[in-house]
């Protein structure tokens, strides 16, 4: 035996820093049949993903917000291994400004709590999911998100659901990344593209406030064609 | 007559029995993303002697920039010239409050150079820096980044430069961005009562520094001491192999550490070192140098009162007086007696 040799006594491993991803999903009327299936079946996968993944596992923080008739915080923050995979129905209109508004509130109060204990943290991000366009006043929550985005404190991935999706809606919430449309059936891909996205975000040394990985828009690209 | 004297003169503090050397070496290990990814270790280490002055530079890539570890090349390569080329002039820098720019500046020229010939911007070579030169009894020491720089005072270890982070946790600050020469900080001092430095990128500090405490964990100064006993290219062998068994688990990201040591021992110590740490110890390329220059620091050592002459040290070893002028001229590069240069 070497006498070469670290003991674990004598290492002090660093524990992770959390980032925080809130879901916001539209579960409106018109994600009735299919698409609402296939978005329980991707929020399932995502959450099965994320605990496989060395690194997301670890620092992966998850809340769900979904927005259809009325606005609801369905899962708070915790790590994957604990959520169990809520099953969503769909009904009634697009609250999507509200539903926005409520998860940049429930990224901020996290921030502050990881502030407030001393742990480390990553930009928090937000998925915002829609099969249509809001129904209510949306402004104020885009024009905070935007300018979280170019301020370097949020990292928003807007994404358009199906054919019916208005990608114009979602642009004003998302200054850097265009929105990208989802096409039906790929539900899957893209949530288990996610957890690696996170996980690469966790590991890698990024610089100032820099905006998404050159990469991060191919990526996204290629997941949602 | 007068060359003999001034000869004589100059031996004259080489009577004593105990030897000094700074000894270095290094190790970077690919992180597990990159492996997966099939991407290169963007973690770059440099250790250069020359001229009296040991100089170590690391720098750790960034993620985002797409020829990161050329970048890290660059970085490492034009902090260790400049040290070992200009360590009295950089010493003047420091103390002026100038070096940021005199290192920056040729360093921002080198990657505008590299990044032309690849058709990118410099920021597309961005890492982090962060270094040590010793020279005698001073040294000087930076970091830009997220790395740690740390050293053994008094027997304790203690952290010369903290890992400079954002609000967030993966942000840092590299050799590219506007308040590089803002955030590069500069440490010089003495060597006096300093035993050992560090380097080390953040997948190293991963487990090796503690950011609860802020303080180093203990297997740095247990690593510190592998130098002692163990030849630089073995202990940069156990580093990686360390690296690998600790931090790889540990963090997705590249690991690398080096270690500086001023490895202090009786002549009767190092005469029972293996011949591979006499070598390194003695800065000699061949056992049979490693042999000779052995032989004259025993005779330098065997009359502890009168200074000894290279006549007699020839006489002694049975060299001649140019190969003992030419030992004694390698160690006096390398070597301290008693805290004394030789």
């Amino acid at each position: 035996m070497s006498d070469m040799e670290w003991k674990q006594p004598d290492i002090r491993p660093k524990a992770k820093g959390k980032l925080p991803v809130c879901l916001c999903l539209d579960t409106s009327g018109t994600m009735e049949g299919e698409p609402i299936q296939e978005l329980n079946q991707g929020v399932q996968c995502f959450l099965e993903e994320v605990n496989g993944h060395p690194d997301a596992r670890e620092c992966a923080e998850i809340a769900i917000v979904t927005f259809g008739g009325s606005v609801q915080q369905v899962v708070d923050f915790a790590p994957a291994v604990e959520i169990e995979a809520p099953t969503f129905t769909a009904q009634g209109l697009t609250p999507m400004g509200e539903a926005v508004a409520l998860a940049l509130d429930l990224l901020a109060r996290r921030k502050q709590s990881h502030k407030d204990a001393g742990t480390e943290y990553f930009q928090p991000w937000l998925v915002l999911m829609t099969d249509g366009e809001p129904t209510d006043r949306w402004e104020d929550a885009a024009r905070r998100s935007s300018q979280l985005v170019n301020e370097g404190d949020l990292v928003i991935i807007p994404v358009g659901i199906g054919p019916s999706a208005n990608l114009e809606a979602l642009r004003p919430f998302s200054p850097q990344l265009p929105p990208l449309r989802m096409q039906e059936h790929k539900f899957e891909e893209f949530f288990k593209w996610l957890p690696q996205s996170i996980g690469n975000r966790a590991s890698t040394p990024t610089g100032q406030r820099s905006p998404l990985h050159p990469d991060f828009v191919k990526w996204a690209d290629a997941m949602t064609r | 007559m007068a060359k003999h004297m001034m000869e004589t003169e100059a031996l004259a503090s080489a009577r004593h029995t105990v030897v000094r050397r700074w000894l270095a070496t290094a190790a970077s290990v690919r992180g597990r993303r990159h492996e997966q990814e099939g991407a290169p270790c963007q973690d770059c280490v440099h250790v250069i002697e020359r001229g009296g002055v040991l100089a170590v530079a690391m720098a750790d890539g960034a993620g985002s920039a797409r020829h990161a570890e050329i970048g890290a090349q660059c970085a490492t390569e034009v902090a260790c010239g400049l040290l070992v080329s200009a360590f009295d002039h950089l010493w003047d820098c420091c103390r002026d409050g100038d070096l940021p720019r005199v290192l920056l500046e040729p360093l921002l020229q080198q990657l505008d150079q590299s990044g032309g010939a690849l058709s990118v911007h410099r920021r597309e070579l961005a890492s982090t820096l962060l270094f040590i030169g010793v020279r005698g009894r001073r040294y000087i020491a930076g970091n830009l980044g997220d790395g740690v720089v740390g050293c053994e005072r008094a027997g304790h270890s203690e952290v010369l430069c903290y890992p400079q982070r954002g609000e967030y946790a993966n942000e840092t600050f590299f050799v590219t961005s506007t308040q590089a020469p803002q955030q590069l900080e500069v440490r010089q001092g003495s060597t006096e009562g300093i035993a050992a430095f560090c380097l080390m990128t953040d997948g190293a500090a991963d487990v090796l520094y503690d950011r609860s405490v802020k303080e180093l964990a203990p297997a740095v100064q247990k690593t510190w001491m592998w130098l002692d006993t163990h030849p630089p290219e073995a202990v940069s062998r156990a580093l990686a192999t360390n690296l690998r068994q600790f931090c790889c688990p540990a963090t997705g990201d590249d690991s690398s550490l080096a270690v500086v040591r001023r490895a202090t021992m009786s002549l009767t110590a190092l005469q029972a070192r293996p011949t591979l740490y006499q070598r390194a110890f003695l800065d000699s390329r061949t056992a049979r140098g490693a042999r000779n220059r052995l032989r004259v620091l025993e005779a330098l050592s065997l009359c502890p009162t009168h200074p000894v002459s290279i006549a007699e040290v020839s006489k002694a070893t049975r060299l001649s007086l140019r190969a003992v002028r030419s030992h004694i001229h390698a160690l006096r590069q390398v070597l301290e007696l008693d805290g004394e240069p030789l």
